[in-house]
């Protein structure tokens, strides 16, 4: 814990911007889910577990857990939004609704928690106090920082690597070997936060983070990954949408909103079991 | 900076351009110390955020005490109220913000305050060593900030500054300019008094402490009942610990805190806190203001900061319905409740989190009970977790409370009557200054359900030497649904409307809600 330090004082002087997270939904926001479903065949769950192996089975305290909770401004009730998931090839397209009670709001609601499994992305019920001890989770939303239950986040060992380039999420079909799993550590061991490099205030530096750009708006960059679950299974990812389908077009191609509705905070990601 | 309840609406106009966008250079940017050179607004070629135009013509006028010099033109989007009604030449707008700041120094002075740095030795000092004010139009973003311009060679945490202000006040909504005037000049100038102790101790003690200036100032003003709801929501939040955000309504809300020390216990209170957080004074070499309340709270007569913190736990329930000018604040009834959860009895929580320096509240029926408790159950990995910690049992009936404070946190013994009460309300109060969170566990209920709690708990804690093993009943499969926020104070826009004046009407519906959730943008200023 840093709390009496000065040099927390001085940490809080890096924060500047957050408005902006709040802007990208003070410029328009709704409660309306986007669309953008491809649809697709019924859900075939993907490559099951085969011969995975668990990565841990008991759960690792998480570091700074103090500093986690207050910097990310944790919550004690459940998020009241929900999941829902459809078929996506041999994925799924699962849409998180990640608004937490609007941007801008400093009573936010808990994150939106979800477990991939095989038939789609089902949302755990879970509150944020809870989700720091619990196992049970894979992933979580909260406006635009995406977290995976690991280091910072939860005492998991769920982990996630980027691809480079630019690979085509649809015609990858394993995961390269020579990839580098990060789990979600956001703070130094000092227990500051690490930002995440987008100028906007206190959002920190997930394994997930490089999933949008901010030009003026959220911006997908289309990153794929495949992240790799507590109990071995590994999934490809991507993150298409934060904003409706209009809304996140006009951003992919002019950084910039329009003034109708954009849904912010409306997270839809497309994933697949690797075998 | 100082920027009202409502400002942050104007801001967030500002920042959203006419095709709903954020406009990055439209926001503001903090103001830390030494952020900028020594330029004043007046300067040739600055690059203040807000400043006079290189056309502008910049005249001054001095107070009756020799100790302000007011900046000011007359054209241009800085031009002040031309109005002259005395018809000595000088602008009566001008001439108020002058008399304003000398009666906010000369109170600040009545208390034992210091006043503001001389700036004689600064190279730009606008002309003598006066305190500078500079009328300048904020175009919305704001309404007025203190900055400093360079620090002291024996001190360098005692700074010496200036005042930018707003020109007009156009816009702003405030009843009138003397209003306007009043709150921010009682504002800002206490930032450039507590530049004068240190001007390194975050943004609680800083804007908290700013906040209730201008209520010891003029109770008749309305910016700290306006602001308080940024703690009342937020009671279990360490004390000295920001929100994480621009958004930070609970440093501006923790003036409830100060206003608390200084009506409770002794209106000097805040300049002995300030006193003692100067480097090299009494608080030692480089003080910070969480280290020195348990001695200030000493000397003011609160016995330690732990009794202060269950004072202060107890006040605040005596708000909004529960007001009781002989009990608590005098002027309780203007501010809003204090946040609790609402949960059902009996009441289990095998790890409650209990950040230093707070309070969490639990109200809950009754359910007939005829008595009620509360007890702490240390926990396995850290027997030390009940230690710091009281409890205050509660009944609400009607308007009426009961407040009984807990001997023994550990016991579930003392019990309060509930038969026929409207609510239970458990006070969980965390009085150390630092450290981790406590996580005992947390029993509420009859003494009988309570014994069972504290037996379950420790149970579960010494099966597997862990704390229940990751909640394996917490997961499961979610349903689909959509929800929407409980509030909606979060700038949501209404489908269909444009969004960014919808989201400002939003904000602006949750201004005018009593107070709920005042959102105001954090400052270093």
């Amino acid at each position: 814990m840093t709390h009496s330090s000065k040099k927390a004082f001085a940490m809080k002087t890096l924060f500047t911007t957050f408005a902006l997270a709040g802007l990208l939904a003070a410029c328009g926001d709704s409660s309306a889910v986007g669309g953008g479903s491809e649809g697709g065949s019924p859900p075939v769950g993907g490559g099951g577990e085969g011969g995975a192996q668990p990565i841990c089975t008991e759960p690792t305290p998480v570091l700074c857990e103090d500093d986690v909770f207050l910097a990310m401004n944790l919550k004690t009730a459940p998020s009241a939004t929900g999941i829902t998931t459809e078929a996506d090839g041999s994925g799924f397209l699962s849409i998180i609704d990640a608004t937490a009670g609007g941007a801008f709001n400093p009573d936010p609601d808990s994150y939106t928690y979800g477990k991939f499994t095989d038939a789609g992305l089902e949302q755990v019920l879970i509150n944020d106090e809870d989700a720091l001890a619990s196992m049970d989770w894979d992933i979580a939303f909260r406006r635009y920082v995406g977290r995976i239950n690991s280091g910072n986040s939860g005492p998991s060992c769920v982990t996630a690597a980027r691809l480079p380039g630019t690979p085509d999420y649809d015609t990858l079909a394993e995961a390269p070997a020579d990839l580098t799993y990060r789990s979600d550590t956001y703070f130094t061991e000092s227990c500051d936060l690490i930002a995440d490099g987008t100028g906007l205030e206190g959002s920190p530096a997930t394994a997930l983070s490089s999933y949008w750009t901010y030009p003026g708006c959220v911006q997908m960059t289309g990153n794929v990954y495949v992240i790799q679950l507590q109990s071995g299974r590994q999934l490809k990812f991507t993150v298409t949408h934060f904003y409706n389908e209009a809304a996140q077009e006009q951003c992919q191609t002019e950084a910039t909103l329009p003034m109708a509705e954009t849904d912010s905070g409306t997270v839809q990601v497309r994933w697949a079991f690797l075998p | 900076m100082r920027r009202a309840p409502w400002c942050v609406l104007l801001l967030l106009a500002a920042a959203c351009t006419s095709d709903g966008q954020l406009d990055l250079a439209e926001l503001p940017t903090n103001e830390q110390p030494f952020a900028e050179p020594e330029v004043r607004p007046d300067t040739p070629g600055n690059n203040l955020q807000f400043n006079f135009d290189r056309a502008d013509l910049v005249e001054t006028f001095g107070s009756t005490d020799g100790r302000f010099l007011i900046h000011f033109t007359r054209n241009g989007q800085n031009a002040v109220y031309l109005g002259d009604d005395d018809g000595n030449g000088v602008p009566d707008f001008v001439e108020q913000v002058a008399s304003v700041y000398v009666e906010v120094l000369a109170y600040y002075e009545s208390l034992g305050f210091r006043a503001p740095e001389s700036d004689e030795s600064v190279p730009d000092n606008g002309g003598d060593d006066r305190f500078d004010v500079y009328l300048v139009d904020f175009a919305g973003v704001g309404d007025g900030a203190f900055r400093q311009d360079s620090c002291l060679v024996e001190n360098s945490e005692r700074c010496i500054g200036f005042m930018t202000q707003e020109n007009d006040f156009v816009g702003y909504g405030y009843p009138s300019t003397l209003i306007a005037n009043r709150i921010l000049g009682s504002h800002e100038l206490f930032h450039a008094v507590q530049a004068a102790y240190d001007v390194n101790q975050g943004s609680v003690l800083s804007e908290g402490t700013a906040v209730w200036a201008t209520e010891a100032f003029d109770p008749t003003l309305n910016d700290f009942e306006a602001f308080t709801d940024g703690y009342l929501e937020n009671p279990d939040r360490p004390l000295d610990q920001p929100l994480p955000g621009p958004v930070d309504p609970f440093s501006y809300g923790s003036a409830i805190f100060f206003q608390f020390l200084a009506e409770r216990y002794d209106p000097d209170a805040i300049r002995l806190l300030w006193e003692r957080c100067e480097n090299g004074g009494e608080g030692g070499a480089d003080p910070i203001w969480m280290s020195q309340i348990d001695a200030v709270a000493a000397e003011i007569g609160a016995e330690s900061f732990a009794e202060a913190m269950v004072e202060f736990a107890t006040w605040n329930l005596y708000t909004d319905d529960f007001a009781d000018p002989d009990v608590a604040y005098a002027n309780g009834e203007d501010l809003d409740r204090v946040k609790m959860e609402a949960v059902q009895a009996p009441y289990v929580d095998d790890e409650a989190r209990l950040f230093y320096a707070s309070t969490s509240y639990f109200s809950m029926m009754s359910g007939g009970r005829a008595e009620m408790t509360a007890a702490l159950a240390a926990s396995a990995d850290d027997p030390t977790s009940t230690e710091a910690i009281e409890i205050l049992l509660v009944t609400e009936n009607g308007p009426n409370l009961t407040v009984k404070r807990v001997a023994d946190v550990t016991a579930g013994s003392e019990t309060l009557s509930t038969g026929g009460v409207d609510h239970f309300v458990v006070a969980i109060v965390n009085t150390a200054t630092s450290g981790d969170s406590k996580k005992p566990g947390l029993c509420i209920g009859t003494v009988e359900e309570v014994a069972d709690c504290k037996l379950a708990l420790a149970s579960g804690e010494g099966g597997a030497g862990g704390a229940g093993g990751g909640d394996p009943g917490e997961g499961g499969s979610g349903g689909a649904g959509v929800g929407e926020s409980d509030d909606g104070c979060g700038c949501r826009v209404e489908p269909g409307a444009p969004n960014a004046s919808a989201c400002l009407l939003l904000l602006a519906l949750c201004s005018l809600r009593g107070r709920a959730r005042v959102a105001q943008m954090r400052s270093w200023t």
